[in-house]
């Protein structure tokens, strides 16, 4: 794989090492001489200093046949226009984009950057997830409105104690798995939830809550 | 005190850049290398731009590559000398000569450089020999073109 | 007719005042305030400090329903990224970018956005000063009706006014 990386900051500086450590071809472009010497002496003669916004550099640094553009600079607008560029001048299959404002990225969707990468987003997801509120986490939407998600049962879960037969599930969802003590394990019918079982359901929008009385207890009131 | 070589090299890496320096620098390296039978590495570095793949197939260059490799090893017969052809293609001309040098274990490593000026008339020492300077771990010679219209023989 | 105008710098609020006295609205935006120390005391449209690569700050300074939208900032990527979000998420029907650099300006009028080079222009005015034939890049390109335009065909040519 060729992967044209633009912006030698932190990001990109570790993401061309990583990427070239794995037996990638990589070239990374940053526009600032000193800087892109400097990570040249640390990872060798894979960069070229100049700026990934002009369309003739992103030519001499290979964008023809790059597989993938990862733009990744601190500059959402110069990141857009390195992707569009990629796709749309230079026919890049697949480009990422580094957003740095959430709020841009509807708009970097809707113009076509293939994937975006927000160190925003993805602090506040983490922050989210440690956060012990009694709530269902949703881990990930399988299709349109149905939903992946967790629950982590504490004692006051109706579900302890219980089988999977017990519960009595509404149709339209069911749970997946477990993970108890570390271990992920499969659920049968006969399997009885213990407090701190991380459980793990799928199902339809309109069988949340009653998998969150379930599971977790009932819904707080508003 | 006896009349000992200055140093003793025992391998040397000459780096060709098919220029007039050549012929020069190759005669240099074979007369040096004689009192120690040094074995001599001539390297000839195809820089490819990322435009292609590092293997890409570049015949026409390769060609005249192989040509610069071939006159060297002509001269270096004439004077009874020996050497290893090394053609190499790379992204960099200096990382691949300090790379060179640096995989044969050389203790001498001399390179070529054009005479040429910047727009202005300051002289240009251009980014190969300094990185070299900078990155080569065994000593290094720097043979400078002479000014161009000197009369040499 | 209504104009949003990113940008106060020379041609920005220039421009922005002369279409004030020509009797237009005129919705002129930028991030330093000091820079509509430009606009003359006269200048009877809105002066707004605000980001206009922000799609909130746009709505907030009044760009719905504007009839042109012109990005004149300094910043050829910041003029792309404002002048896409002008025409994707408030739909307006002009919209020009300043891009200096020329393969870019190419490339964007070939995705909708209509692109001014001064890198182009100027060097045509030169030309033409010395009654010398232009150059073959247009420094005006409007942009290609970007539902149709299949991406890689020529822009639209430039009509010559600047």
């Amino acid at each position: 794989m060729f992967v044209l990386v633009v912006g030698g900051g932190k990001v990109g500086y570790y993401l061309t090492r990583e990427l070239s450590e794995s037996g990638h071809e990589v070239v990374l472009m940053e526009k600032d001489r000193g800087r892109a010497d400097q990570i040249a002496d640390e990872i060798g003669s894979i960069v070229v200093a100049k700026d990934g916004c002009e369309g003739s550099a992103l030519a001499d640094a290979g964008a023809n046949r790059a597989d993938v553009v990862a733009a990744v600079t601190g500059d959402d607008e110069d990141n857009l226009v390195i992707c569009q560029m990629a796709k749309h001048h230079f026919a890049v299959p697949k480009t990422i984009a580094r957003v740095n404002n959430p709020k841009n990225e509807p708009l970097f969707k809707h113009l076509g950057v293939d994937e975006l990468i927000s160190p925003t987003r993805m602090i506040l997801g983490s922050i989210e997830q440690d956060i012990p509120v009694h709530e269902l986490l949703h881990l990930a939407p399988l299709s349109h409105e149905f939903e992946l998600v967790e629950a982590q049962l504490t004692v006051e879960s109706p579900a302890v104690g219980r089988t999977l037969l017990q519960l009595q599930l509404p149709s339209g969802c069911s749970v997946v798995a477990l993970v108890r003590d570390e271990i992920a394990q499969a659920v049968g019918p006969d399997t009885v939830f213990r407090a701190g079982d991380k459980v793990i359901a799928a199902g339809r929008a309109e069988c949340e809550p009653a998998l969150h009385g379930m599971l977790i207890g009932a819904l707080p009131v508003a | 005190m006896a009349d000992k070589p200055v140093a003793l090299y025992s391998r040397v890496v000459v780096a060709l850049n098919g220029g007039p320096c050549d012929d020069r620098i190759v005669r240099l390296v074979v007369e040096t290398a004689r009192p120690t039978k040094a074995e001599i590495v001539a390297i000839h570095v195809v820089e490819i731009d990322w435009t292609l793949p590092l293997d890409a197939n570049v015949a026409d260059r390769s060609e005249s590559a192989q040509r610069v490799l071939d006159s060297a090893e002509g001269i270096a017969e004439r004077l009874r000398g020996t050497l290893e052809p090394v053609l190499v293609q790379a992204r960099d001309v200096g990382a691949a000569i300090v790379d060179e040098a640096v995989e044969r274990g050389a203790d001498l490593l001399i390179v070529g450089l054009p005479y040429r000026k910047r727009f202005g008339g300051d002289f240009a020492i251009g980014r190969t020999v300094p990185y070299v300077l900078k990155n080569a771990p065994c000593a290094v010679w720097v043979v400078r073109e002479p000014m161009p219209g000197e009369i040499h023989a | 007719m209504k104009a949003v105008i990113v940008g106060c710098g020379r041609v920005g609020g220039f421009l922005a005042s002369a279409l004030d006295a020509t009797g237009h609205d005129v919705i002129i935006i930028d991030l330093l305030t000091r820079a509509f120390d430009r606009l003359p005391a006269t200048f009877g449209g809105e002066a707004v400090r605000a980001d206009g690569t922000d799609e909130e700050a746009l709505r907030r300074a009044g760009a719905d329903g504007a009839d042109f939208f012109l990005a004149l900032t300094e910043g050829d990527n910041r003029n792309i990224m404002a002048a896409q979000l002008a025409r994707e998420a408030f739909g307006i029907g002009t919209v020009y970018a300043k891009v200096n650099d020329p393969m870019r300006a190419q490339a964007y009028a070939e995705l909708g956005i209509g692109t001014v080079c001064r890198t182009t222009m100027m060097v045509d005015a030169l030309l033409g000063a010395m009654k010398l034939p232009s150059g073959s890049e247009p420094s005006v390109r409007p942009g290609a009706d970007h539902d149709h335009a299949p991406i890689g065909t020529a822009a639209a040519t430039g009509h010559g006014e600047a």
